[in-house]
């Protein structure tokens, strides 16, 4: 009895003893020794790269000239010839270790981009505190422009950059660049990578993201114009919010999607592959109230639809070779012998295939034609 | 050979379970030797088959005499031989707690935490683990329950907000590249089977149906993990293919709503998964020092494996020469399948030999 006392006593002992090695503090740095990153920028020069950090502005330092004392968030840049070097740098001109842990955006200036992003892209995504949903995005100004440029006075904060990079898409709608998506495109040697375009309007001080950057291997090779954006957009299975508009009998109409659903199916015609495209797309119509609604609006915007699509498979794989729909995996799924065989000339296959694009449309009528809506489902 | 502490059948279900949740969250496609992770369905298939064999002769040994375990049965039916054979267990359990520690601490050395130190935390778990061992499988069973509890409801979080990620496209032909990756994943996936050798010892504690526990948490093993591989190559596609641990990755990218970057909560509760699956290891080593050394002596040999398994966890990270022996599927394969299979076998056949 007096035994097991002893040793409950002395197992006691050794617990509280252990609970002072316990504590999570011990070794780490605080918050306000590290800079917590929301926003990296790359650059490329012949020799160098320039990193740029957006990062939060947690105390009035050294670092923090006084003009940004008073601001939330501030840019550090620092040159070097490799981007370890560039951290190094950064850390030391701080005297502080940087956090990725809260970075939600890396943007790779497009010149930056023609030189190659898988080296960029895997330097980051080793960092065991940088998570993979980080989202990519192509600048056309250099991506410390990007961070510097003050539109209304103010540092364009990477959670605006990023807001702007997400409208008109789903969480779920396959076109997300961020280094996930990224890493597994480039890590597909038939997939082409996509990246989302941000671009400068210098008249505004503004950002948009209205295009998509096209990669081949891991270099940029061409952007996808506004429309064939879109088109890649619809064939892309969920897009949604994309404005859009047509000419019926002089009249200018517009038109947003609210839903709409694309189906990709492929055969083969004596050793040729034919997809078969076809898009279900809700949408709303604006400024028909002129118009009857059997005037041939449905199928003038089905039309349109179909043409948008054409587009960015004509830019996309024809033009530029880039299959950044995944069309050899439908091939592999669908006749994987014949997708071993012609592995090598994948892409002349892809730019020989037939395209049967066909759009559906089942419109909504905004306005005073409104009621008729139902009549034309 | 009357037990005293007794669990009980889904208590027994509830340790093999976690024990290889645990082991499967450090899967990995190098080490698996393969490229395709989604060829990995059919490797579990046949995996399944494989231990269903593999049961047999524990199953077997058990009916002859339920309250004999592995340990009991080598010395009893064997001399030296057997002394031989509680040798080889008893390196085989210290294995397992070694394989699941060090692959533990290149796991968060590599991906979680470089920073942390490996030393303290392979030190506590060590610790936990040990004083577990001591309090007995009761103990070890109960918390169990409670953690294979926890673990249960993150997975189901974790796959029901990967299942809208999915894309079908994501799922290439299966053995696309040739019968090379089923092969080696059905191979590593055989070799990862500790719960075998693990319920050769534990069985004779266990009250209930062992027949139906042992089969359901094969079948259950095996289920989750096709479940988990075809949710997670449907939504990480390719980029699996940069991932030294997917399971994990899958981790950082589930999440719904507010409830995102969970995955330092997920391995909170994975290591403390951990530690009933060194605490069980531990005792499965107890049970076979206690009948090699007896009561007395096995106290001290147990805190001799302790220290070995502090050391080689930490040591194995570092030196790449061991570690690709320690790690080579082919070598856990064979002592997986002389532990589980062949020694039980023997010990079988012996028995029914000396009954006629």
């Amino acid at each position: 009895m007096r035994e097991t006392t002893i040793t409950k006593k002395i197992v006691i002992l050794l617990e509280l003893l252990l609970v002072c090695f316990l504590c999570g503090c011990n070794q780490v740095a605080g918050l306000d020794e590290q800079l917590i990153v929301y926003g990296i920028g790359v650059d490329k020069t012949e020799d160098a790269y320039e990193l740029t950090v957006q990062v939060l502005n947690t105390q009035t330092t050294s670092e923090a000239n006084s003009q940004e004392d008073g601001k939330a968030i501030i840019n550090i840049s620092a040159t070097a010839p490799t981007l370890i070097e560039a951290v190094n740098k950064i850390e030391n001109q701080t005297g502080k270790k940087i956090l990725y842990s809260h970075a939600i955006v890396l943007i790779v200036g497009q010149e930056t981009a023609k030189s190659g992003i898988k080296e960029i892209i895997r330097f980051f995504s080793t960092n065991h505190k940088l998570r993979p949903t980080v989202e990519v995005l192509i600048s056309s100004i250099t991506a410390k422009d990007v961070f510097s440029n003050e539109g209304n006075g103010d540092i364009v904060n990477a959670e605006d950059i990023v807001s702007i990079s997400q409208i008109g898409k789903e969480n779920d709608d396959g076109i997300n660049s961020n280094i996930r998506y990224i890493l597994s495109d480039l890590e597909n040697p038939q997939k082409a990578a996509k990246v989302w375009l941000l671009e400068y309007n210098k008249d505004e001080g503004k950002v948009a993201c209205p295009k998509v950057a096209l990669f081949k291997s891991d270099k940029l090779t061409d952007v996808l114009n506004e429309e064939s954006t879109k088109g890649m957009l619809l064939i892309y299975k969920k897009a949604k919010n994309i404005v859009d508009s047509v000419n019926v009998n002089d009249a200018q109409l517009s038109y947003e999607l609210s839903k709409a659903k694309s189906k990709i199916d492929v055969s083969f015609d004596s050793k040729k592959p034919v997809f078969n495209i076809s898009l279900c797309a809700d949408l709303e119509l604006y400024n028909a109230d002129n118009l009857a609604a059997n005037s041939g609006i449905k199928l003038v915007i089905e039309k349109r639809l179909a043409e948008l699509m054409q587009k960015a498979i004509d830019w996309g794989i024809k033009k530029n070779g880039c299959d950044i729909f995944n069309f050899c995996r439908y091939i592999m799924n669908a006749n994987p012998s014949f997708f071993k065989e012609n592995l090598a000339n994948m892409e002349e296959i892809l730019k020989s295939a037939d395209y049967e694009i066909n759009a559906q449309a089942k419109i909504r009528y905004m306005g005073a034609n409104q009621k008729i809506s139902s009549l034309v489902y | 050979m009357e037990r005293k502490d007794m669990i009980t059948a889904p208590q027994q279900f509830s340790m093999l379970f976690l024990v290889n949740i645990i082991i499967g969250i450090t899967y990995n496609l190098p080490m698996a030797q393969s490229s395709n992770m989604w060829d990995h369905v059919i490797s579990a298939g046949i995996a399944l088959l494989i231990n269903v064999g593999y049961l047999l002769p524990v199953y077997k040994l058990y009916k002859i005499n339920p309250t004999m375990n592995i340990a009991d049965n080598c010395a009893v039916n064997f001399k030296k031989l057997g002394t031989l054979f509680l040798i080889i267990y008893g390196i085989y359990y210290l294995f397992a707690c070694c394989y699941t520690l060090s692959l533990f601490n290149i796991f968060v050395r590599d991906v979680v935490n470089p920073d942390i130190s490996l030393f303290m935390l392979t030190l506590c778990v060590i610790l936990a683990a040990s004083y577990a061992t001591c309090k007995g499988i009761e103990g070890i069973a109960r918390a169990c329950t409670i953690i294979l509890f926890i673990i249960c409801v993150s997975i189901a979080f974790i796959v029901f907000t990967l299942i809208p990620q999915i894309d079908v496209m994501n799922f290439p032909p299966l053995m696309f590249e040739g019968l090379r990756d089923t092969l080696n994943g059905t191979v590593y996936l055989a070799s990862l089977s500790f719960y075998i050798p693990l319920s050769a010892t534990i069985t004779p504690f266990v009250k209930g149906n062992i027949k139906k526990t042992l089969i359901a948490s094969t079948v259950s093993i095996y289920a989750l993990f096709i479940l988990v591989i075809a949710v997670v190559t449907g939504a990480l596609g390719d980029y699996l293919k940069t991932q030294n641990f997917p399971i994990y990755t899958a981790t950082s990218v589930a999440g719904i709503g507010v409830f995102k970057r969970m995955d330092a909560i997920y391995l909170g509760i994975f290591t403390s998964g951990l530690f009933i699956t060194v605490s069980l290891f531990l005792f499965a080593f107890f049970s076979v020092m206690k009948r090699l050394f007896g009561e007395g002596k096995s106290k001290i040999i147990i805190f001799l494996g302790d220290v070995l398994v502090l050391v080689l966890s930490l040591v194995l990270p570092v030196f790449k020469e061991v570690l690709y022996f320690f790690y080579d599927i082919k070598f856990v394969f064979i002592f997986t399948m002389a532990t589980a299979f062949v020694i039980p076998l023997v010990i079988l056949i012996k028995h029914k030999m000396q009954i006629k």
